[in-house]
């Protein structure tokens, strides 16, 4: 396979699921660290470029669980390939703010804010969301939020720059003149074909926390399975759309409020790696997404040869980790109704940013006429599947708003799950923290309730 | 001199070399650990023969490997390197495979076979201190008459305080490359605090002299303590690689491996009881500290030696009993961490005075500054308070955050809101410098003067983040005053300088800065002989790099002089040592002077919780500290954000999970430390007119004193949750996480 390692094409035959991070380190691109290989540190953090519809698009991502498969035809950029001979300006802040001290986080660092610079909505994006994936166990980030802070400047004039964003990067001495080349080179790579069995690989942010390295990689994002549509009736999510893409959805902001609700999702790297289909099928009793569209009532479809069947998100889990998936059959995509509704969804987990929930919940439901119709509740963290709490849902239908029936729903909720201590909380805690978080539902959609409850 | 430190822009470019970093040599093995997975037993049987067959493989090796002596202990002679015959934590290693590939020495780990008869173990420290299962016998401190002033006590309380552990998390994981070198030799690159440690260990366990052993070390990615004594182990495995393999070995940890085979720092346990009298002042103090030390001593008892020192923080208190018991449980052995053991002890005195407040209706923060120290006020241990500012940075910290407005704007917003509420604490600190242990207190520097005008400078300090290069930089530019740009400060090699202490206790810039400035006036003395002879008798000064005869500016420049020092064959380098003057300590007696100097300083901590859900944020901290006359101030800033955040984090999100003695929050998905989210607003302010007589250029240590601002948070959050409720009684136990404020603020029915 060939890709483009900073200045230079080059060829390589390595088992295609090793992960980055290890033939990078392997190929003296020492600057690129590793800090924990699970995606929660940001030391291994490189840039992959590619060409989307015709434009070269950028993102930061942790090279630890980025299968090297994936960069074929793709351009991957470590600290090395940023250097020039003089400190670029985000460097240069850093120095300037006492932002470094031991200096084995900082080319992180330095590859996240300059993802930023690339590919940020410099109007509206805030720049510290392209650092939320990085950890400095040093600075306490006081000195790296001051730096950001000097690099306002630059982000001036980049915005204000009548040129497309990479050469005006390279004026602002941000990237090295090379990448001006880039696009033509990539045009001219072919990316490379694959298998037809093996494991499949999405975003592999669960995979490759679980295996250091996989055999047999099917890499789904070769399958066209990417994307947000909506018909009639429904609004669609394919299986490889990622979450950020989901966050930042046109179609489904109109109905749902998933800019800021998925924002509490991992970190910007990591939310433009995950996607939905990974959530779901990787069955985590806690993935955020599933608990999310768990309680939309969602529909997916799975296909299998070219046979196709569609079921109910919540019949789709059957125990751990045991789902109605046939072998080879891929999840392909994901739908809910194209209609408003009161919807809430909250998470507690014990870091608020980059970690995962001890407990999860989602709402949806109408209110109509003092009544609530079609309500469906959904919690993680509190039982061996994401849970549909059938029981509770039910209950609430044609109930009126009132604290008396908020806490019966509570409780009933609680004759629905099954919590276990481990090291997200003890049972005890996280069926407290189901109720909480089920009254936080109906406090935030009927905030009279709040004086009740 | 501008204050930036202009050695870290390589760290910005990725170029800085770390150990994994380095060039491996031609035919270099790698190493997996093989390690206990019960927390206490007997190896019944231990086969390593099919491992020895595994692909790739060259050698398997075990306790029989050892040639001297299996011992890493370096107070007390108790823990193994391998283990032999018995296991006593879950991660001790057992084995450790030699073979071509990391991946291969990784499988054959899987076809060791051992079997163990399990013991009884023990994880809790009380239970030890009960069991009699003790490191070493306690330590007790005593001022004044504890027993007869009870009786004249107006308030009397007592309670129960317990903390947990923390992982330091050290970006870089522990790691080191053994190269064989001529006659026995081994030069070992580590990522240690304590290159001495590791070379004397290293020596008493392959059996040779100290000489046979270098240790180099460049950088460290972070360490935190975490790299004092626990760097040793991982650089004795290649070591004895090496004696066994003629090859160079390499062992660097994973992240998983890192955070279940190494020490944290210690939870305590303690019982206490405090009195006042009627206006508030604290009349007597007595506890008793159960450290969870861990199954092996490590540097516990040197941390236990420091709780009991800093048991009354910055308050004065007539009458002192405090008593600590380093007790022995299954654990891996914990160890040193920013702090050593002042935290525990501080956070334990905040919990009593948090208590007295509760109970007596005195806002704390009114008891806080009655009972403060002031100069010759008497530490429990004989040392007197001096060029004491406690009581300064007190006052200046209330009012520079506008404490009183913000407790009642606080007041305000807690009426109106039902669940969300606001909390607000001070945290005053006072911290000794020095090692403990006196003989520690000892630095060499060794410093050339090529016949260019260049300069190099090796010392015993290690480079960690800290800045410490920077300072001794600092400190060489000013003594020969000459630009900065014509200094190099060398790795920490064993063979430049030797017998050297860790860098650690944040002592480094102290010893080692001294130890340079000597050398530094070494060569000046000489050079200005140099310069008379040119330019005849009279007060010779250099200032800028310039000659001055009497005052007055000459032509003779900096490289001019070096190179007349040279042709008139006059030595260019010097070496210089320093210890710490008047300090000592009686044990016997338990008193002493054991510290050069005390650090000072307060903070002012605003939390809001979500009492609905117990979540919270840390909004802001505001900071006075006293640094002295500040060596490099974004350094010192940055030392100060830093360990406050790490003093955050152990109080609130930080937490030490085990499942029967096994570590189960041992990856950073289920041990979170502070984000860049989490982490408050720092507003810091350095105390002027501070200097510090006792320490180089008037400056003070200051990587561990903020740790303890951190201590504030928890007491921030208290006040918030009890601004939702006051009915129950609160739990004096960290880290408050979510879970455990939530499970404070409700009831489940
Ligand atoms: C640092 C970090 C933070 C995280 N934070 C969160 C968080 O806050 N909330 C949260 O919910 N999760 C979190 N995760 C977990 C993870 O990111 C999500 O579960 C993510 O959605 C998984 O998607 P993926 O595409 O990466 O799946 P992958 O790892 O690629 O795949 C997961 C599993 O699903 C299978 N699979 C994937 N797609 C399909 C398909 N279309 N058809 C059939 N099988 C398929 C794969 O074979 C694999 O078995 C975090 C992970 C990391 C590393
Ligand atoms: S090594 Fe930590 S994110 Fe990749
Ligand atoms: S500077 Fe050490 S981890 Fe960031």
């Amino acid at each position: 396979m060939k890709f483009i390692l900073n200045q230079e094409i080059i060829e390589i035959s390595v088992p295609l699921g090793t992960p980055t991070l290890n033939f990078l380190r392997s190929v003296g691109m020492k600057g690129v660290k590793e800090g924990c290989h699970e995606g929660d540190c940001g030391a291994c953090m490189v840039l992959l470029g590619e060409l989307k519809d015709n434009n070269l698009m950028y993102k930061a991502t942790t090279s630890c669980l980025l299968p090297i498969g994936e960069v074929a035809g793709k351009h991957v950029v470590t600290i090395e390939g940023l250097n020039q001979e003089e400190l670029n300006p985000i460097q240069q802040a850093l120095v300037d703010r006492g932002g470094v001290q031991c200096g084995f986080c900082t080319p992180g660092f330095v590859v996240s804010l300059t993802a930023f610079f690339m590919n940020g909505n410099l109007e509206k994006d805030n720049i510290l969301t392209s650092i939320e994936g990085n950890v400095c166990r040093c600075t306490g980030y006081a000195s790296i939020i001051r730096a950001t802070e000097q690099l306002s400047e630059q982000i001036d004039i980049v915005k204000n720059s009548k040129k497309e964003r990479i050469q005006a990067l390279i004026d602002a001495k941000i990237l090295p003149s090379y990448f001006t080349d880039i696009y033509n080179k990539l045009k001219e790579l072919k990316k490379t074909l694959q298998q037809n069995e093996g494991t499949f690989i999405a975003g592999g942010t669960d995979l490759f926390v679980q295996k250091k390295t996989v055999d047999d990689p099917i890499f789904l994002s070769k399958m066209n399975l990417a994307g947000i549509w909506t018909d009639k009736t429904h609004i669609f999510i394919g299986a490889m759309a990622d979450t950020e893409s989901i966050r930042s959805s046109v179609e489904l902001n109109t109905i749902l409020n998933t800019e800021n609700h998925l924002a509490q999702i991992s970190s910007l790297p990591i939310r433009q790696k995950a996607t939905i289909g990974g959530n779901i099928v990787n069955a985590s009793p806690i993935g955020d997404l599933t608990i999310y569209f768990l309680a939309l009532d969602a529909d997916i479809s799975l296909k299998f040869n070219g046979k196709k069947r569609i079921i109910k998100l919540k019949d789709f889990f059957k125990g751990y980790k045991t789902l109605d998936l046939k072998k080879g059959e891929i999840l392909e995509w994901i739908r809910i109704k194209k209609e408003k509704k009161l919807f809430s969804f909250e998470k507690v987990a014990k870091r608020m940013h980059v970690d995962i929930a001890s407990v999860n919940s989602a709402l949806s439901l109408k209110y109509d006429n003092n009544k609530i119709l079609e309500p469906h509740l959904s919690a993680g963290g509190i039982g061996p599947i994401p849970m549909y709490l059938e029981k509770t849902s039910s209950f609430l239908e044609n109930k009126k708003i009132s604290s008396d029936n908020v806490k019966e729903a509570a409780q009933i909720a609680d004759t629905e799950i099954s919590p276990i201590s481990d090291v997200r909380g003890s049972a005890l805690y996280k069926r407290l923290l189901l109720r909480q978080l089920i009254y936080a539902h109906f406090i935030s959609l009927f905030p009279e309730l709040e004086g009740l409850l | 001199m501008n204050d930036l430190n202009d050695l870290t822009p390589p760290h910005t470019r990725g170029e800085s070399i770390f150990v994994d970093d380095m060039p491996e040599p031609k035919c270099m093995l790698h190493t997996a650990v093989f390690a206990s997975s019960i927390a206490h037993g007997k190896i019944k049987s231990l086969y390593i023969q099919n491992a020895e067959k595994c692909e790739g493989v060259i050698k398997v090796l075990t306790a029989k490997d050892i040639p001297g002596e299996n011992q890493i202990g370096r107070i007390i002679q108790d823990e193994e390197l391998l283990a032999d015959g018995k296991v006593v934590f879950i991660g001790q290693p057992i084995a450790v495979v030699l073979a071509e590939t990391k991946e291969q020495a990784k499988q054959a780990i899987d076809s060791i076979i051992i079997n163990y008869e399990e013991l009884p173990a023990i994880f809790d420290p009380r239970v030890a201190a009960k069991k009699g299962s003790l490191i070493a016998p306690s330590r007790t401190f005593t001022l004044g008459d504890v027993d007869s002033t009870w009786s004249k006590c107006a308030t009397i309380i007592k309670g129960r305080a317990d903390s947990g552990g923390q992982e330091h998390i050290y970006l870089e994981t522990q790691g080191s490359l053994a190269l064989p070198g001529e006659r026995g030799k081994i030069i070992l690159y580590s990522s240690t605090q304590a290159p001495t440690t590791i070379q004397k260990t290293v020596s008493k366990i392959l059996g040779c002299d100290m000489n046979a052993i270098e240790v180099d070390v460049k950088r460290l990615g972070g360490a935190f303590g975490g790299k004092e004594d626990q760097a040793t182990p991982w650089a004795a495995f290649c070591a004895l690689g090496v004696y066994h393999t003629g090859r160079p070995v390499k062992l660097v940890l994973d992240r998983k491996e890192d955070m279940q085979m190494t020490g944290k720092r210690h939870p305590y346990s303690t019982d206490y009881k405090l009195g006042l009298d009627k206006e508030g002042k604290i009349l007597a103090f007595s506890a008793e500290y159960y450290q969870n030390s861990g199954a092996a001593a490590d540097l516990s008892t040197a941390i236990l030696g420091r709780t009991l020192f800093h048991a009354t923080n910055a308050y004065y208190i007539p009458h002192v009993r405090v008593t600590a018991y380093p007790c022995r449980t299954n654990i891996v052995p914990f160890t040193a961490f920013r702090g050593f053991g002042a935290p525990q002890a501080m956070f334990v005195m905040e919990c009593i005075l948090s208590q007295v407040a509760e109970e007596t209706g005195i806002p704390v923060e009114v008891l806080q500054e009655k009972n403060l120290l002031k100069d010759r006020d008497q530490f429990p241990y004989g040392m007197y308070a001096e060029n004491c500012h406690a009581r300064r940075s007190f006052s200046k910290v209330v009012q520079d955050s506008n404490f009183d407005e913000l407790k009642r704007k606080i007041e305000d917003f807690n009426a109106k809101n039902r669940f969300t509420k606001k909390g607000i604490s001070i945290m005053p600190i006072c911290f000794g410098i020095s090692f403990t242990s006196a003989f520690l207190n000892q630095a060499g520097a060794l410093v050339h003067v090529y016949n260019d005008g260049s300069v190099n400078i090796s010392t015993g300090a290690v480079e960690m983040g800290q800045g410490v290069n920077m300072k001794i930089k600092t400190i060489a530019a000013r003594t020969l005053s000459i630009k900065p740009e014509r200094i190099r400060i060398e790795s920490t090699n064993t063979g430049r300088v030797i017998n050297t202490s860790p860098t650690a206790a944040s002592t480094g810039a102290d010893l080692n800065g001294k130890a340079v400035e000597f050398a530094c006036e070494m060569i000046l003395e000489r050079l200005r002989d140099v310069a008379s002879e040119k330019l005849g008798t009279g007060g010779i000064s250099i200032e800028d790099e310039i000659v001055f005869l009497e005052g007055n500016k000459t032509e003779l420049v900096w490289e001019e002089l070096i190179w007349s020092a040279y042709m008139n064959r006059v030595n260019l380098s010097a070496q210089a040592f320093y210890a710490t003057p008047s300090i000592y300590y009686d044990y016997e007696k338990e008193k002493g002077k054991p510290f050069a100097y005390h650090v000072f300083g307060s903070a002012v901590t605003e939390v809001t919780v979500d009492c609905l859900r117990g979540t919270y944020t840390i909004d802001k901290v505001h900071v006075v500290h006293d640094a002295g006359r500040s060596l490099n101030y974004l350094i010192d800033l940055g030392q100060v954000e830093g360990a406050l955040v790490q003093g955050i984090g152990w109080m609130t999100i930080e937490e030490l999970q085990y499942d029967n003695g096994k570590l189960i929050s041992d990856t950073l998905a289920t041990y979170k430390v502070p984000d860049l989210r989490f982490a408050p607003k720092i507003d810091t302010t350095f105390l002027e007119d501070a200097d510090n007589p006792a320490a180089v250029l008037q400056s003070k240590g200051i990587g561990e004193p903020p740790f303890m601002y951190g201590i504030g948070a928890y007491f921030a959050l208290k006040n918030a949750a009890q601004a939702f409720r006051k009915d129950k009684e609160w739990n004096y136990s960290s880290p408050i996480t979510p879970e455990k404020l939530l499970l404070y603020l409700h009831d489940m029915e």
